[in-house]
Formats: C-alpha cells, sequence, structure tokens
C-alpha cells in the first residue's frame, strides 16, 4: 500500500513521553564539554594580558594598575583561544550559557587583598630571594679575587 | 494566448529557507522564465584576512554558513596546510572526516525535514529533525557546540576523542538508523510523497553538465563526480566507496540520493572507527605563509565541490582567500529547471538544489 | 593515500584567454572559478578548470578600467562569478549572459576590494567636497556611458527579448538606487538560445 507507512512511529509516539523539554521551566542538560562562559580564577591570575590579546572579539579587557579582569559575555563567542593561551591556566569554560537580558553589560573581577599571612609569607620569601642573591654575589665575588 | 505577468517571489516568503529573489514570468500558472537575485546577506567576510591572521580567520571560516560549519573550517584548514606544506597527523585526519560525515548526515536530515514541510507533510518534518538531535547531542558531547563546532585548526584538530566514546557514538548512530529506515519509506514509497515529486524540475544530463551542477543535484542527473572518490585524507583508507547516482534527474531522484548518503556516511564512520589509529592529534605552526604562494583545494560538502583558494604574502594576514561554494554552480541549473514548471512548484525546485545561499555570498 | 592536491598554475597573457577556453571547452572540461585579487595598479584573476581529479588554473592580470571578453556563452554557470568580480574589484566583462550591471551585491561602496579601481576612484572624486590630487584618467569610460552601450549590444545581437511587450510588471519602480530594483529593467540579459519558450510570440 502506498500510504499509512508512518503508523507506528505515530502510535509509539502516542505513548512515549515527548522529545521536547519545557525550558525554563525544567533546567537543560548541559555535558562537560559544553562551551557556555569564561570563568576566570582570579588569585592565580598574574594579569599579563595575554588573552586580552588572543581574544578575536576584543571581549576581555586587563587592567594591571587597578589589578580588575573584565569581560563582556555578550560579545564573547565561546572560542577557547584565551583559555588554550593562559599561561597560568586560571581560565576555564564552564558549560551553562549567559542568560539573555534587556541591556548589555560587563562582569569585572578585581584581585582581592592579600590577608595577612599571605603578605607575610610572601614578604619572607622576597627576603629569601634576596639573601640567596647576596649570597651568590659574594660567592662570584670572592672567586674573582682569588683568580686575579 | 495569455497575459504575461512578473511576480516576485523572495526573499521572505514562508517556505523558502534562504534569501534568495526571484522574478518570476509567468503566463496562466506556467512559468516561462526565472531570473535569480542575490546579494540579501552579503558581510564581506572576505575581506577580514586583513584583519585577522593566518590562525585566527578558522573561527571566521567557521560562521559563514551555520549547516555547513565544518566543512568551511575543514576546507580553510586544508587549504593553508597545502599553501605553508604542513603534514598532517593521521589520526588528525580520521577524526576530521568523522566530524564531517557526521556533518553531512545532520545537514542531510535537515534538508529532508524542509522539504517535507515544503509540500505540507509536517510530521515528517517533525520526525527527521527529532532524529538529528541524535547527531546534533554527539556533537555536544565531543566538541562542545551543536553547530559551530570549533573542532578544526590548521595542523590538526583541536581536541581528541576517546576510543571508548567512538564505539559509543557508533552505537547511537546504529539506533538512529533503524527509525530512519522507517522515514526513508515513506520518502521513497508513499503515494502523496511521490506524486509531488515525481517528474518535477526535470533536467537531463547534457542539460546538467553544461550548467556544471555539483553535489547531489548533479549526481541525481547522472553525473558521476564527488571529491570524496579521490581518496584525499582519510577517504583513501575506505575500502571502496560507491557513488549514489541516479538517472532521474527529477524531485525524487535527488531526494533519493540525498536520503541515502545518510546511511553510506553512517557506513563510513564505522568503517573509519575500525581503523582509526592512534598518535598525536595536533601540532605546533612556527611560521607564515611565504610571499606570492598560492593554493587551492577542494572539498565535497554535503551540498557538492567546494572550491578554496588562498594566496599568501609574506606576512601572518592571508593576501586573499576565497571560497566558491556550491550553490553558486546549481543556481544556473536551478534556473534551468524552473523553465516550464507550474507555480505550485517553484519552492520545491528551489529547495531541491538545496541552496546555501549564506555561504555563496559571503 | 593522495594527500597532494594538484597544483597547476599555468601563466598566460590576457589576450590568450579566449582560446584557452575555447579549448577546455572542447575537450569537455567543467568550469569552476573565477577568483580576483588586488595587485598594484590591476586585478590579478584566476580562471580554473577541472576534469575529474586534474584541475587547471590560469593566471593573468589585468589593468583597472580594461574590459575582457566573458565566457558566459560557453559556460553559463560564469555568470555568478563575473557579476561578482565586476562588483567586488571592478573589472568589466563585455556580454554576460544575465548582466546585473554592478547590483549583484549591493555593496555600499563601489568595489570594496580594489579601492585603487575606476569606479571607487570616481565616487571618491565625486564625493569629495575638494579636488582630490588623484589624476583621473580622461580616456576611462565612465559608468553611466557603460550602461548605454550595453544596451545596445543587448537590441542588436540578443536572440530573443528580456520581457516580451504585453507583460504587467507589478510594482517595481525603476529606480535604479532602490535596492529590490528590478532586474529586467536594468540589465541586458542576454538569453543564448537553449530554451525557446522565452520568445515573445503572442
Amino acid at each position: 500500500m502506498g500510504s499509512f507507512h508512518l503508523t507506528k512511529m505515530s502510535f509509539k509516539n502516542l505513548v512515549k513521553k515527548p522529545a521536547t523539554k519545557m525550558y525554563p521551566v525544567v533546567a537543560p542538560t548541559y555535558t562537560k564539554m559544553t562551551k557556555g562562559h569564561i570563568a576566570c580564577d582570579i588569585k592565580t591570575c598574574i594579569l599579563c594580558g595575554i588573552c586580552e590579546k588572543r581574544c578575536p572579539t576584543y571581549a576581555i579587557t586587563v587592567n594591571k594598575p587597578d589589578e580588575t579582569w573584565t569581560i563582556n559575555r555578550f560579545a564573547c563567542i565561546q572560542c577557547y583561544s584565551c583559555v588554550r593561551a593562559c599561561p597560568k591556566t586560571c581560565l576555564d569554560m564552564k558549560p551553562d550559557y549567559t542568560k539573555a537580558a534587556t541591556e548589555m553589560s560587563t562582569v569585572t573581577i578585581k584581585k582581592p587583598e592579600l590577608t595577612a599571612e599571605e603578605k607575610a609569607a610572601k614578604e619572607a620569601a622576597e627576603k629569601e630571594k634576596a639573601e640567596r642573591i647576596a649570597k651568590a654575589k659574594a660567592a662570584k665575588d670572592a672567586k674573582d679575587t682569588k683568580a686575579t | 494566448m495569455g497575459n504575461k505577468t512578473v511576480i516576485p517571489f523572495g526573499p521572505q516568503h514562508p517556505v523558502l529557507p534562504e534569501p534568495l529573489h526571484l522574478d518570476l514570468v509567468i503566463e496562466d500558472e506556467k512559468v516561462l522564465e526565472a531570473i535569480p537575485q542575490i546579494g540579501f546577506v552579503h558581510r564581506g567576510l572576505e575581506k577580514l584576512v586583513s584583519k585577522k591572521d593566518y590562525m585566527q580567520f578558522v573561527l571566521v571560516a567557521e560562521r559563514i554558513c551555520g549547516i555547513c560549519a565544518f566543512g568551511h573550517s575543514l576546507g580553510y584548514s586544508e587549504t593553508i596546510e597545502a599553501l605553508m606544506k604542513i603534514e598532517v597527523p593521521k589520526r588528525a585526519e580520521y577524526l576530521r572526516v568523522i566530524w564531517h560525515e557526521l556533518s553531512r548526515i545532520h545537514s542531510h536530515m535537515l534538508w529532508l525535514g524542509l522539504l517535507a514541510d515544503a509540500f505540507g507533510y509536517e510530521n515528517l518534518f517533525m520526525q527527521c529533525w527529532r532524529l538529528r538531535e541524535v547527531v546534533l547531542d554527539i556533537f555536544e558531547e565531543t566538541t562542545g557546540g551543536r553547530v559551530i563546532l570549533t573542532a578544526c585548526n590548521v595542523g590538526g584538530v583541536e581536541q581528541d576523542i576517546e576510543n571508548s566514546e567512538l564505539k559509543g557514538i557508533v552505537e547511537r548512530l546504529d539506533k538512529m538508523i533503524v527509525e530512519y529506515k522507517q522515514l526513508l519509506k515513506v520518502f521513497l514509497k508513499d503515494r502523496s510523497v511521490k506524486s509531488r515529486l515525481v517528474g518535477v524540475g526535470y533536467i537531463s544530463k547534457e542539460d546538467a553538465f553544461k550548467a556544471a551542477c555539483v553535489g547531489p543535484f548533479g549526481r541525481a542527473s547522472g553525473l558521476e563526480e564527488d571529491i570524496r572518490m579521490f581518496g584525499f585524507g582519510a577517504y583513501g583508507d575506505l575500502a571502496d566507496f560507491k557513488l549514489i547516482t541516479s538517472n532521474d534527474g527529477d524531485g525524487y531522484a535527488r531526494s533519493e540520493v540525498r536520503a541515502l548518503e545518510i546511511i553510506q556516511s553512517v557506513d563510513i564512520i564505522k568503517e573509519l572507527v575500525d581503523k582509526i589509529p592512534d598518535g598525536p592529534y595536533n601540532q605546533k605552526i612556527k611560521g607564515t605563509p611565504e610571499a606570492g604562494s598560492y593554493a587551492v583545494s577542494r572539498l565535497e560538502q554535503p551540498r557538492g565541490e567546494c572550491y578554496y583558494f588562498a594566496k599568501g604574502n609574506g606576512t601572518k594576514f592571508l593576501e586573499r582567500f576565497r571560497i566558491r561554494t556550491p550553490t553558486s554552480q546549481n543556481v544556473a541549473g536551478m534556473v534551468q529547471t524552473l523553465q516550464g514548471c507550474d507555480l505550485a512548484d517553484v519552492p520545491l525546485n528551489v529547495l531541491t538544489i538545496d541552496p546555501c545561499i549564506s555561504c555563496t555570498e559571503r | 593515500m593522495i594527500n597532494e592536491k594538484p597544483q597547476v598554475f599555468i601563466d598566460i597573457s590576457a589576450d590568450e584567454l579566449m582560446t584557452k577556453v575555447e579549448d577546455y571547452d572542447a575537450r569537455g572540461w567543467r568550469f569552476v572559478n573565477i577568483c580576483g585579487s588586488a595587485i598594484q595598479g590591476g586585478v590579478e584573476l584566476i580562471y580554473s578548470f577541472s576534469n575529474g581529479l586534474p584541475m587547471e588554473n590560469l593566471r593573468f592580470t589585468v589593468e583597472n578600467g580594461s574590459t575582457i571578453p566573458s565566457v558566459s556563452g560557453r559556460f553559463p554557470n560564469a555568470f555568478f562569478f563575473e557579476n561578482e568580480t565586476y562588483d567586488l574589484f571592478g573589472v568589466r566583462f563585455s556580454g554576460i549572459s544575465i548582466d546585473f550591471d554592478g547590483k549583484f551585491y549591493k555593496v555600499s561602496i563601489p568595489t570594496p576590494m580594489n579601492p585603487d579601481s575606476v569606479q571607487a576612484r570616481k565616487a571618491a572624486y565625486d564625493s569629495a567636497p575638494v579636488a582630490l590630487d588623484v589624476a583621473i584618467d580622461a580616456t576611462e569610460v565612465p559608468i553611466v556611458a557603460s550602461v548605454a552601450t550595453s544596451s545596445d549590444v543587448v537590441d542588436n545581437s540578443a536572440p530573443s527579448a528580456v520581457i516580451p511587450a504585453q507583460a504587467k510588471i507589478h510594482t517595481h519602480d525603476n529606480d535604479s538606487s532602490a535596492p529590490s530594483s528590478v532586474i529586467p529593467a536594468q540589465a541586458g540579459i542576454h538569453t543564448h538560445d537553449n530554451d525557446s519558450s522565452a520568445k515573445g510570440d503572442n
């Protein structure tokens, strides 16, 4: 017969639950690789600005004197170039999408102030490095005077 | 001896998938002549090569068209590799072909759905697109995007697919094909579908050759041309590759060619997954194209043969990059099929060339 | 497994073009593409032909303001690329089968990919409030006159008319600057007779 080929599929679809989801009432399912939005771990960021140079749509702005990292989520095309280029791997792509909004806006993250222990640890590390350099320099001077 | 009228058709029309304008000269419901006009989505993307360097231009090339997105990034990468004489690792070539064949499946499913919608069978349209979601889910799990994949770059691919994941993909495609074969029966054997497609938009083999038709549109009229049979890249490792052609040259033959190519693509993917070698999938590219270097490349996209041309000038920006899409070749053939057809068959004739106007006028 | 795609580039001069094209047509090759690229003082054109796997590309240069013959009589699908090359680069082709006369792509500035072309310089000269230092050659044919000559060619040599005289044209205004202007009123359409249904016999 030249008709009624879809009866089996139609009956199955009558009893199965629908293939569509009632978004946004039901949350969407993303995979772990979905390219949603960029997240920055500002503590490890060294504000080098490489991500700003690699971004093809100029969505990222890095301000070193103010210690801020800004992204315009509506200009980002989720191309993954900044994540690949970051030398400290502090950028990451999270799976959920930016929600629609009525106005364009940017997101700015500022580097947090160092806590007291971190400041003390940083000063101790710098002091140790200065001592090491002075010791090496003294050893080199001693070798030079011995040679002459 | 009726009056002749000129009816404008498009660029906005409920049944037209792409913005194309036709001036139809009709007389008593029969079309005598059709004059095409395009230019509604020209974005000037070829001029962007002077602003984005050759590694970043892949992102622009991908976003030329939504349906053939992976195909354009693959063609661009292959052209630059020919220009700079770069050797691609084998695993990367296999992965590229697997993604390209998946892209072909999703494009043909989309087209089958649009065809069913054009002659009013909306239920079939929805079922085709429901099965297409299987392929889009595979894209999202392997690359992160449903339509714009960002998977191909100059020198290799961006990310890898594990071998276990590849086997899972093949199983899901097999399940999809079982359901798809029921839809195939409707497209090829249903009486109402046949009455809309058989004998509509006939073009003979000589006319198709003269108008240089490419892709499934040309293969449905008997031309035997397919870039995949030349064996570039991983296609050369296939055991054999049979062309799917037909000699009827009407709308029914074109639907048949495209509907059967989906099954052929799944077989190709299965064969390549069995044979895929291990190894690197990427490499670091240094240097720039030399001054005065030229390269051409061709690729078989879902719509036909796509031609790419690149010219370097010694800096990291290319001098010229050119894409010639299959739809620009098929427009001449479409104009010929429209001569003498009924007015109600005009949208079907326009659809059977599978127009993709956004890649035609970048 | 083949990885090397054939890259054959043949340098010819602009006069040899038609003989080479006729040779390819006689051998049954297929016409693939015309690609233009702006160089100093002119445009470099590349014509590509293919016959299965082998593909050959002819490469030659033309100067700004020159006219070359069209190949759309032998290869009907060439009309697309010739109209596009005229719109983007300013190279004039004589005798295209469907000639859109510069309105194929509806670009906002003339010949955007070749800023040195005749049309671009003329447009800049016309729109500048002060005379430019760039001298425009007096022997170049301005665009308005070339429309008239192409329509003369249509009347003399076209085998069948564009639109039959009794046709009623619905809601088209023949203003050349309107974006949706009707093509038949302005273009010269040479329908090389492969189809007799367009003859206005009634």
